[in-house]
């Protein structure tokens, strides 16, 4: 097939493409190489774009109440479009509903773009991508520095897992996870009655309601990539059993364990 | 293997509507005020406007059925995004007929210089976007879908990836600009 447009590969990675057109274009993208550079392109701007955001909130005025506190979309009734519309471009109708562990993660392709070698060139030209920028300047940072490294914590994975636990999550919250592996991801919410999780494509949408909840995510150890985003800010990345902080939002905390295998 | 069934894009304990039916309206939209607090000033970068508009839409939405609203969210930030336009309009109306009056700048402790210059500079990657650019790109980072940034945005469903691939794109060459400027 010809190399897809850039519409269509950033569709493909906000996870707005069909099944069937996600499948399509994972079979070419992981035997081209110039299109996983070119979507790992698109990752970096996208964080680039969150940096560049979360900057901006962090200048708003101490008096006003946090994003945190507002109502997710059902307690309006917010998301009924959510619930009806299929997405607009789809070019064909989406399959019936499948189980995430019938329709493996192979968005992967889209993701592996962090591991893939068109990836890596990428990365290490531009060294401020892979940083792990620390709260105050996240978006402009242009080298790894002594002052990121607090943001950063290694955990080694025990019996292949790793947990991460988001804690002190005053909900309501929407909390997206987006992963890029095969392997097998849990995600157990505990709290709030009113959780909401959909996910799709090798990522998770999870809106917790009114009352405070404890996220727990597992990620197999051999994951190459993962991303937290809560309230649409990127807040962590997984890869290969370390975790780095990439932004601050109040009130969540992260913490690691080793995951329970009994 | 997960824990929770995703293939139910709609979730068992949740009841459609619950919440309409308890509090007043107000009471109801009250929480998107820090949401449209937070989406104005990303916007603009004026904390005085964001307010200004937060509360006008929030007014404006008080005085209409959102029972009938199809998506009352996507309403309230159209809203919300429409007085933003509007404003913009209004003050470059006004920068063209009155003459730029020089002022002393505020003297600011170091700290708070260095942080104003790091919003300065962020701020200068948006302002170099046209306003619909901003408007798609910080929808999309709020968490919006595609068509839902559309329906706020005013612009057809069937364009937006090529309106959005467009924007990423302006964003990532005002952005490189940004980074080049300050390695240079």
């Amino acid at each position: 097939m010809n190399h897809p447009e850039k519409e269509t590969l950033l569709a493909l990675f906000d996870g707005e493409l069909s099944d069937i057109e996600t499948a399509r274009l994972e079979r070419h993208i992981e035997n081209c190489a110039d299109c996983r550079e070119r979507l790992a392109e698109l990752e970096e701007t996208s964080m680039a774009l969150a940096g560049v955001i979360a900057e901006l909130d962090a200048a708003e005025p101490d008096a006003w109440p946090t994003a945190r506190t507002v109502a997710p979309n059902s307690v309006l009734g917010l998301d009924r479009l959510s619930a009806q519309a299929p997405p607009p471009f789809a070019p064909e109708p989406e399959p019936a509903p499948v189980r995430p562990t019938d329709a493996p993660l192979r968005w992967a392709a889209g993701m592996l773009l962090l591991a893939g070698v068109g990836a890596a060139a990428a990365i290490y030209t531009r060294p401020w991508v892979e940083t792990p920028a620390p709260a105050t300047s996240p978006a402009l940072r242009t080298a790894p520095s002594e002052a990121a490294e607090p943001n950063v914590f290694i955990v080694t994975p025990v019996d292949g897992s790793l947990v991460v636990s988001l804690t002190g999550v005053a909900a309501p919250t929407r909390i997206v996870v987006l992963f890029a592996d095969q392997g097998d991801v849990t995600i157990a919410a505990t709290g709030p009655d009113e959780l909401h999780l959909e996910n799709a494509r090798g990522s998770a949408t999870l809106d917790l309601g009114a009352a405070p909840a404890t996220l727990r995510i597992t990620f197999p150890s051999n994951l190459d990539s993962g991303t937290i985003r809560v309230d649409g800010r990127t807040i962590a990345r997984v890869s290969a059993g370390r975790m780095d902080r990439t932004g601050q939002v109040e009130g969540v905390t992260l913490t690691t364990e080793a995951a329970d295998r009994s | 293997v997960y824990e929770e069934d995703a293939s139910d894009r709609t979730v068992e304990h949740e009841a459609p509507g619950r919440a309409v039916e308890a509090g007043s309206l107000q009471d109801r939209i009250e929480p998107l005020r820090a949401e449209i607090l937070r989406y104005v000033h990303r916007l603009t970068g004026d904390a005085d406007a964001a307010e200004d508009v937060t509360q006008e839409a929030l007014v404006r939405m008080l005085s209409a059925d959102i029972d009938e609203m199809r998506n009352p969210r996507a309403w309230l930030y159209r809203v919300a995004t429409n007085l933003v336009r509007d404003r913009a309009r209004k003050l470059a109306r006004e920068r063209r007929l009155t003459e730029p009056i020089e002022s002393e700048p505020p003297v600011r402790p170091d700290h708070e210089l260095e942080r104003n210059e790091t919003v300065d500079r962020v701020r200068s990657v948006l302002d170099r976007l046209s306003p619909r650019d901003r408007e798609m790109l910080i929808l999309r980072e709020s968490g919006f879908r595609h068509r839902e940034i559309a329906e706020v945005a005013g612009v057809q469903p069937q364009s937006m990836p090529v309106l959005a691939a467009r924007a990423m794109a302006r964003f990532r060459a005002a952005w490189l600009a940004e980074v080049g400027d300050e390695s240079s």
